[in-house]
């Protein structure tokens, strides 16, 4: 395993927020060489592309889909979008909110082998799904896994998410209000055990002290 | 009259034997409860082996949302949505290896459900769906030990619609009342009765929370994809 996590952690305190027009969370730094998305959870490359100098391109995984701009990268290089289980944002997801989609970037420059924290253009990061509504958030994901709300509000439109994107800090996180299994505890899951003893025991002994009082009847 | 005095010692006399007979008798049999419990859960493990499955209904046509999860590689293809089954239904079967737990799952949660089989909440998503299904079943008989289940443990659910593994992410200790999440994305939810040895009704239970982590459909409802 790389050792990224440190590099990252020290990465977070140089932290920018640039809350321009419709610019997101970017670090100040421009370039690293290491990230290690697995630790941070997001281990699955949903899509990936090699784009050449200068030059725009639209990546797609699933429901969401990552539109860059010509001009975004000087240097020629392969951009993943990464995901990582739902499940894994889950418990620190903000109170009455529940994860529906996470993701991160991660772009290698070709020329230097360098990780690319920043874009000289923002991307645009839209995402349609049916648990997307007015309510959905947008959230960054530190390296810790906490939840920071993304100074920039998403534009959301019907069940599509969109926000651009200036840089790539470990990822975000898009939530919207939780709903619950209606009844879940209307199930009765137990066992009246130890009644169904004593009111037995105790009926038990009432026909024995019925029977003992007849012996005394004579 | 010392006829008649015999007479009504004699009529006492039964009166008692027959009624502290019939005491005893129904003491015996609201005790008897307790062995039959067990007996009738360890009879449904075994008829209900070779019985056929309820096939679920799938709801046409299917949402987009299903259709997000299959072609995206980070999840097991989910189960088409699918009607819920009729109550008192067979629907499948529960595998729980590190338990020993082989358990068919009846549609529903009632009384006379839970006394023979793990049961299938109908508020809840059927196995292998995206959103959070939820199973119960007696603390004293199948889910006397699934707090000994650890993160990274796996079951299986095996229904019409294909076979589900989950694996285990959590324990919690909740109130009566209080709801679980409906995921996003395909989970399962264990729930009895807490504490796990306890001999009366009470008001908390103990819920294992699971995700989906691998699924092999079955060819109807792969189509259905």
């Amino acid at each position: 395993m790389r050792k990224g996590f440190r590099t990252v952690s020290g990465l977070t305190a140089a932290l920018a927020v640039t809350a321009g027009v419709g610019v997101t969370t970017a670090f100040a730094a421009t370039t690293t060489t290491s990230v290690d998305f697995q630790t941070h959870g997001f281990p699955t490359v949903a899509a990936q592309a090699a784009i050449p100098a200068g030059q725009g391109a639209t990546i797609k995984a699933g429901d969401a889909t990552v539109t860059i701009p010509t001009g975004t990268f000087s240097d020629p290089v392969e951009f993943e979008l990464l995901e990582g289980p739902l499940s894994s944002f889950a418990a620190n997801a903000p109170s009455g909110q529940t994860p529906v989609f996470d993701f991160a970037f991660k772009v290698v420059d070709q020329k230097t082998g360098a990780i690319v924290m920043k874009f000289q253009k923002p991307v645009m990061f839209s995402l349609t799904n049916t648990d997307v509504n007015a309510n959905s958030m947008y959230y960054n994901i530190a390296p810790t896994g906490t939840y920071t709300l993304n100074p920039v509000k998403a534009t959301i439109s019907g069940d599509t998410l969109q926000h651009a994107i200036a840089g790539a800090p470990v990822g975000w996180v898009v939530t919207s209000p939780a709903t619950s299994v209606a009844q879940t505890t209307s199930p009765i899951t137990g066992l009246p055990f130890a009644d169904w003893l004593f009111v037995g025991a105790a009926l038990m002994i009432g026909g024995g002290v019925l029977i003992a009082v007849r012996r005394k009847v004579s | 009259m010392r006829f008649a005095g015999r007479s009504r010692k004699q009529l006492l006399r039964s009166l008692l034997l027959v009624g502290g007979g019939a005491l005893m008798i129904a003491g015996a049999l609201e005790i008897g409860r307790i062995p039959l419990a067990y007996l009738r859960v360890a009879r449904a493990e075994q008829t209900t082996v070779s019985k056929p499955l309820v096939k679920v209904q799938i709801v046409a046509p299917p949402p987009a949302k299903v259709v997000s999860y299959s072609v995206n590689a980070l999840y097991p293809p989910a189960a088409a949505p699918g009607h819920q089954p009729v109550t008192g239904s067979l629907m499948g079967r529960l595998e729980i290896p590190k338990l020993g737990i082989s358990a068919p799952v009846t549609q529903g949660t009632a009384l006379s459900i839970l006394a023979v089989s793990v049961g299938h909440l109908s508020s809840s998503v059927l196995p292998g769906e995206v959103g959070t299904t939820v199973l119960a079943a007696h603390d004293v008989t199948y889910f006397h030990h699934i707090d000994e289940l650890a993160p990274g443990d796996t079951l299986t659910v095996r229904t019409s619609q294909g076979v589900f593994t989950y694996k285990v992410v959590s324990h919690q200790v909740i109130s009566v009342g209080t709801n679980v999440p409906n995921t996003p994305y395909p989970s399962l939810v264990l729930e009895t009765c807490y504490p796990l040895d306890a001999l009366q009704l009470v008001n908390q239970r103990y819920v294992v929370r699971a995700v989906l982590v691998a699924s092999h459909l079955t060819p109807s409802s792969a189509a259905n994809q």
